[in-house]
This record gives structure tokens, sequence and C-alpha cells, in this order.
């Protein structure tokens, strides 16, 4: 994790909800044939004060794919707690 | 005349290269002096003319190899600079390992928003906390790091957030359903 001491210091807030959407992008002017899937999401989470904020950021398939595995293994080191 | 396969070949890398894959610091100066250094000038602009819009029609219909096929044999019968048979040897040949990384670099190019650049996690283990329950109930922290692709020389946005077990149970069946609709368009 980059910046460990900085995340001990800071308010870590809490995600609140996950809004997502899979896209298709189709063509584009560099090529006809596009073809490729993407996921959009946006990220709610809320500080200790209980203000919100929204983040929303876009992925290919790989970057949505490795998303997705290291929230499983998170989930796995946390069972294992 | 299997020197014309390779330099056509040596051409067509060179293109991709400067254009796909972030090379900008290949010029045509540097492919002519590296590939055709005995060429006029005037010739030598006509290959790589021929090169670029072979390349521009491939990549612009990601072509499989059937197309390619139909295409190369049509290139070959234009009464203009008709195609040689070496030169479709070397398309054949570049595009078979070239046609998915350039379209996958095509994609990279084409995310303008904010992407995901950087993944982390980290599990704690709560010592002290406002409610009583809360202590020893572990949780994950996790680190996104948000950026604009085309806009690589801002720095990445981080987005720390924490989830209990719960949470991330429900985050987990969002991801598997997004990968279910993912699926029906990608295993076509």
């Amino acid at each position: 994790m980059s910046g460990d001491d900085t995340l001990c210091k800071v308010d870590v807030g809490k995600l609140v909800d996950i809004k997502w959407k899979v896209g298709l992008a189709v063509s584009s002017d560099e090529c006809k044939n596009l073809n490729f899937p993407f996921v959009t999401m946006t990220l709610k989470t809320a500080d200790s004060s209980g203000q919100e904020h929204l983040r929303t950021v876009e992925m290919t398939l790989s970057q949505f794919r490795n998303l997705s595995r290291e929230l499983q293994e998170a989930a796995k080191a946390l069972e294992t707690v | 005349m299997a020197d014309d396969t390779k330099s056509f070949l040596a051409l067509l890398n060179g293109l991709a290269r400067m254009n796909y894959y972030g090379q900008s610091e290949i010029t045509e100066d540097f492919l002519k002096e590296q590939i055709y250094p005995e060429m006029s000038q005037e010739n030598f602009d006509h290959v790589l003319t021929r090169c670029r819009g072979l390349l521009k029609s491939m990549v612009s219909a990601d072509m499989d190899m059937t197309q390619l096929e139909a295409f190369l044999s049509a290139q070959s019968k234009k009464r203009d600079a008709p195609l040689s048979e070496e030169q479709i040897s070397a398309v054949r040949k570049f595009w078979k390992l070239n046609k998915t990384k350039i379209h996958e670099s095509i994609i990279s190019q084409t995310m303008w928003g904010n992407t995901l650049q950087k993944v982390s996690w980290r599990i704690d283990l709560k010592s002290q906390a406002r409610h009583v329950n809360q202590i020893n109930a572990p949780s994950a922290i996790m680190e996104l790091q948000i950026g604009e692709t085309l806009n690589k020389d801002k720095a990445a946005d981080v987005v720390r957030f924490e989830m209990d077990e719960e949470k991330l149970t429900r985050v987990l069946a969002s991801m598997q359903e997004i990968e279910q609709q993912i699926n029906q368009y990608v295993q076509k």
C-alpha cells in the first residue's frame, strides 16, 4: 500500500454505496470496430462527520477484473482475521 | 526478395511502435535511416504512405484473419502500386502478432475520463472505538488511485474507504453481477 503512514493518520471514510453501469464502446475516429465493454462506477463515501463524497471512475475490462480480484483477496483476508 | 519482406515488416513494426505503443521518440527519418538507407526520399515517402494506409484500414476495422486475406487480395490487384507477394507476407506476419496488442492500446487510449490506476487494501483491527461492539471488528481499508488517462502529469487522486465484512460481501455481489453483464458482450 502506498504510504501506510498517511493512511493511519487520515480519517478513513466509510463506503456508503456503489452505483455502476456497464457500457459498450462501439466506434471511434481511430477504430470503427471498437467493441469493448467498460465499467463506470460511482463511489459514495462518508467521512466521520457524516459528509458524503462522490467519485466516479471508468475501468477497462482488465482494470475492472483487477479490482474485483483485489476485493476477493481482501474478503479472504478479512475472514481469516 | 526475402529482404523486401523484412524491410516492409520492419517499417510496419516501426509505425506501430510510433503510433500505438507510445514510442514517440521514433521518427520517420529514423525509420528511413534504419530500414531504407539507400532509397530516395521520394520512394520512401511512397512506401511510408502505403504502410500508413494499410495500417489505418486494418486497425480501424480491427480485421480478423479472414477479413485481412480479402483485404490483401484486393490490395494485390490494385492497378496503382499493387502489393507484392513479399509485402503481403510481411503484412500477414505483422498483423498476426500485433492485432490484439494494437486494439488494446486503442482501447486504453479511448478511455478519456478518470480511470482506475491502482488498487491497494489493508485489513485493520480496531483496538479502540467509540462503541464497545466495534472493538476487534476487522475491516478492510481500500485505497483506489484515480487519474486522468490523457493527463499523465497530473497526480492521481486517492480515494480511501473502509468496509466491514457485510459491506464487502455486498460489494463482491455487485462485482459478480457486473461480470455477468460483461460476459454477455465478451463471449460473442
